[in-house]
């Protein structure tokens, strides 16, 4: 069965609210939650968090995944030099927050982020121009829009329902990812609530449902290409760090003096094995 | 055995059936289904006005205890029923929370969940 996601879960002070607002999360259906810090200008820059204790039971910790994110707010002024640096890369996910038409076409062009979102709960401010969007679905770039606000707050709402059904009617709602934003346990909704509400946003009945799936799957994916490869094609880790189960793909690797001896007098059905090594590392 | 199971497909339901749980956030209030109904159409009257308000939404059965109860709502209103709910978040300034249990063209198969069938309970009944 596929896992539903929510990625945008605000990080608060307050350790029991912030325990209560996951648990929820997790007794409505969602099992891939991502906790959000936001890092305004002149904010200090801190490496992730880790994950917070819930007590839950055994079933519930099985199927339930959690995850750090950030959000960087930007403006023309920001010195966007440090996006790339390893406290950055601590976080799952990395999203910026455009504010001003400067700064918008800057994340689609050249910034190397996973995720674009907006305040869409008051007047944007500026216009999300069609050139700029779709040098950013090229660049494989996501976007989302947060319904906790229409939640909230019945003016909120308004500005959401604008701010949105404008922006899926333009993009035709592909590369869209819908989360809550959610700072209480009271904004929070059920995964099927949320996919009913985007079809009241534009977006067509498959859409609204990969939005909340697949769509966040793709996305932690390519995260994951940003943080962790050089240029997505190659990872490096240390040998301790490989599980039991992957230990044979570098044991033809090991020095020549110590396997000349075993090389003799190895069997046929280990030949399998060393050739799989050796495509590997061509690879 | 041919007569024991039919086998109905609908492709556009004239109704279908909601099954919902009114979440208070441990806040008291004495609910009757008058008040339930009134509570729906003023959250349909909230966020699609008129319109919203003109869907007929019928109560089929209303539990007092648990707030539980179980919708009719014209296939066509559906959406705008479901969304209402969704986006409805306080009642007399107090955080309450409709939850959306079930939904589906047929009343009968509000009393089951699918989701908890095991292919040997499947293949028992057959």
């Amino acid at each position: 069965m596929v896992k539903f996601h929510d990625l945008n879960i605000a990080r608060v002070k307050d350790a029991v609210a912030q325990k209560h607002t996951l648990r929820i999360a997790c007794r409505l259906g969602y099992e891939v939650v991502a906790v959000t810090t936001v890092l305004k200008n002149g904010d200090e820059l801190t490496a992730a968090p880790p994950p917070i204790e819930l007590q839950l039971t055994k079933e519930e910790q099985q199927n339930f995944q959690q995850l750090s994110r950030i959000t960087v707010v930007l403006s023309d002024k920001t010195n966007n030099s440090y996006l790339g640096n390893d406290k950055i890369k601590s976080y799952d996910i990395l999203a910026v927050q455009p504010t001003t038409e400067k700064s918008f076409q800057v994340a689609c062009s050249e910034l190397n982020v996973d995720l674009i979102t907006f305040d869409f709960s008051t007047w944007l401010g500026f216009h999300l121009k069609h050139q700029y969007v779709q040098t950013a679905l090229r660049l494989g770039k996501y976007f989302e829009f947060t319904y906790g606000p229409a939640i909230r707050d019945t003016t909120c709402r308004r500005y959401v329902f604008q701010n949105t059904t404008d922006f899926v009617q333009r993009k035709e709602g592909q590369n869209t990812i819908i989360s809550s934003g959610a700072e209480w346990p009271t904004d929070l909704r059920a995964p099927y609530d949320v996919a009913n509400l985007a079809i009241l946003f534009g977006m067509k009945e498959g859409q609204a449902k990969s939005s909340l799936t697949s769509t966040p799957r793709a996305l932690l994916l390519k995260a994951a290409t940003r943080r962790l490869t050089v240029k997505s094609s190659i990872t490096i880790g240390h040998v301790t760090s490989i599980p039991e189960k992957d230990k044979w793909k570098i044991e033809g690797s090991k020095p020549p003096s110590t396997d000349a001896g075993k090389r003799q007098n190895t069997d046929d059905h280990d030949e399998p094995k060393k050739k799989k090594s050796k495509k590997l590392k061509s690879n | 055995m041919e007569g024991e199971f039919e086998r109905i497909v609908l492709k556009s339901p004239q109704y279908h059936y909601m099954m919902v749980q009114l979440d208070l956030f441990g806040a008291k209030a004495n609910f009757d289904s008058d008040l339930f109904k009134n509570l729906i159409m003023k959250a349909l009257k909230g966020l699609h006005g008129d319109v919203g308000g003109s869907i007929s939404v019928d109560i089929i059965r209303f539990e007092k205890k648990s707030l539980k109860s179980i919708l009719r709502v014209p296939s066509i209103g559906l959406v705008k029923v479901w969304s209402a709910l969704t986006l409805y978040s306080s009642h007399n300034d107090k955080p309450c929370h409709f939850k959306v249990s079930k939904v589906s063209p047929h009343l009968p198969s509000l009393s089951v969940n699918s989701r908890d069938f095991t292919s040997e309970l499947l293949l028992e009944k057959v």
